[in-house]
């Protein structure tokens, strides 16, 4: 995972991108919380970047969890 | 604490049974623990007091319908209940009221089980702030969440066993540092229809129990697990009889001991030294344990926070755009994360907890193992001033959510007791649907054990210890 991390350091997330997303999810989010939100989509996108980076393509469909029995 | 309270479900059974006390006498004696407890602990969000009493009255005057007839029990405040309110903690749902019980609840009143209140939550469940309950084993310390007041509360005798959720490990986690067994099932052994909207995440959550006995936590299963025809999560078959016999050694069993590393940081000293323990006593009890490598399970955390995260807000969208004040900060961020997340990440936990079940299913067969055991949290009970929850979160659940995402039965049972006398969990996890080859290998290790016989040194004359 470390490897994985190191290898999107430049991850950005610009205040346009951020103001667009939030306005499509109809948020109304506080002028002074916006930098927040964007660093916790930015840590969010990290922190679950193993999975993009994983070869799960194969493993399709990506049903629930439902036992079949 | 009162006899009455302190009994176990199956000790208060067998005594109705006999007619040696009523479903009225422990009731009473349950809230009068409630009302002893509550000024330091803050367990319970509600106590219906007047609807648990009508239905003691009720359950002494109905024929038996079976073991849990006439034992009071509480349930997290996220699942719905039509005579008490339902809040989860939060402002956004003050005083709302549902018009029918969730499942797990209406299958409890119906087998005669009496509901004496609704315990406290993290906010929506979320994990993200910190509730007012506080861990009976020493006040100033962390009760475990998100069902935190069912753990302290089971073990201070303030109800005789309660339901919790588990998309994490809310039901292992609050047992393991508060001293109590929780038992969560196979996803989708017990319905979660009725948990309130805005503490829901499908496709982990789970309906859990919490009791003071492993034997107890079986015979609520036995009373909720089933299809509901409302919830297609449950259309797994019929159930198999959770109230056979537990007893017998483990002679031949072959239990898996994955490496800790990969699940994150190392457990502390107390936690690694009381979890070598409790492998020396399966041992001793006949167990046969076996070095194994859990697969990808690098995947699980990130896997179980991809979903948790991208399922967590959907239910929130018009109220926390019309009322956001009603949300912690905390909470509130989180939700907003929830409801701008990338579905590609949603998607590719959804993917990456297929390749884990695929895996985990496989080991057991390539293994021959019939269970796995780990730690259930790689500490103690934290104090909840030194504690943080953005930071320390991660670790809490590093042990439990993997079984959580995968959907496989688990449970924690008491292995020990820190230097300073905080309660350490053994988690046992089995195949998918094989709830009793937890149940057996937690109930053996119970009995040889008795770890389950210490309660906190709580009173009511020493509240603040």
């Amino acid at each position: 995972m470390t490897n994985t991390l190191k290898s999107i350091p430049e991850l950005r997330i610009g205040e346009a991108d951020l103001a667009l997303l939030v306005r499509m999810s109809g948020l109304r989010v506080p002028a002074g919380d916006l930098a927040r939100l964007r660093m916790a989509l930015r840590d969010h996108i990290l922190a679950t970047e193993i999975l993009l980076a994983a070869d799960l393509a194969q493993h399709a469909p990506a049903v629930g969890a439902r036992w079949h029995v | 604490m009162s006899e009455l309270a302190a009994l176990t479900v199956g000790e208060a059974s067998g005594l109705l049974a006999a007619g040696e006390v009523t479903a009225v006498e422990l009731t009473e004696a349950t809230l009068r623990r409630i009302a002893e407890t509550e000024p330091a602990v803050h367990a319970y969000a509600h106590v219906g007091a007047e609807q648990a009493l009508r239905a003691a009255r009720r359950a002494d005057a109905e024929p038996r319908r079976g073991p849990l007839h006439g034992v009071p029990f509480a349930v997290k405040d996220v699942l719905l209940t039509s005579d008490m309110p339902t809040e989860a903690n939060s402002r956004v749902l003050k005083g709302h009221r549902a018009s029918a019980d969730a499942w797990a609840v209406a299958r409890l009143r119906a087998a005669g089980a009496v509901l004496i209140g609704k315990h406290v939550t993290h906010e929506f469940a979320t994990g993200q702030d910190v509730p007012p309950t506080r861990n009976p084993w020493d006040l100033e310390r962390y009760p475990g969440g998100s069902s935190a007041g069912s753990g302290a509360s089971t073990a201070v005798g303030s109800c005789f066993f309660a339901l919790g959720t588990d998309a994490g490990g809310s039901v292992r986690k609050p047992a393991a540092v508060t001293g109590v067994v929780g038992f969560k099932p196979t996803y989708g052994r017990v319905s979660a229809g009725g948990t309130v909207q805005g503490a829901s995440v499908p496709t982990v959550e789970h309906v859990g129990i919490f009791a003071r006995r492993v034997r107890d936590t079986m015979l609520v299963l036995d009373a909720i697990a089933g299809e509901d025809p409302q919830d297609p999560r449950t259309w797994l078959g019929p159930p198999p009889d959770f109230t056979v016999p537990l007893d017998g050694d483990l002679e031949g069993t072959r239990i898996g001991v994955p490496h800790l590393a990969g699940f994150g940081p190392a457990p502390d000293a107390a936690v690694a030294a009381a979890f070598d323990q409790a492998l020396d006593f399966l041992r001793r009890l006949g167990a046969e344990l076996v070095k194994i490598e859990l697969p990808h399970i690098e995947l699980a955390l990130p896997a179980a926070t991809a979903i948790i995260t991208g399922e967590i807000g959907f239910a929130h969208r018009q109220w926390i755009s019309e009322r956001p004040e009603l949300y912690t900060d905390d909470v509130r961020r989180f939700l907003e994360l929830s409801l701008i997340a990338p579905a590609s990440i949603l998607q590719a936990g959804y993917r990456a907890r297929r390749v884990l079940q695929q895996a985990m299913a496989e080991l057991f067969g390539t293994a021959r193992i019939a269970a796995i055991a780990t730690p259930t949290v790689p500490c103690t009970a934290m104090r909840l001033a030194d504690m943080v929850v953005e930071r320390d979160m991660a670790r809490l659940i590093q042990y439990t959510c993997p079984w959580s995402l995968v959907g496989q039965p688990a449970a924690s049972v008491p292995c020990g007791l820190s230097g300073d006398g905080l309660p350490i969990g053994l988690q046992i996890i089995a195949a998918p649907l094989d709830e009793l080859t937890v149940a057996r290998i937690a109930h053996r290790f119970e009995n040889a054990t008795g770890w389950h016989k210490r309660r906190p040194p709580f009173s009511a004359e020493s509240p603040a210890q």
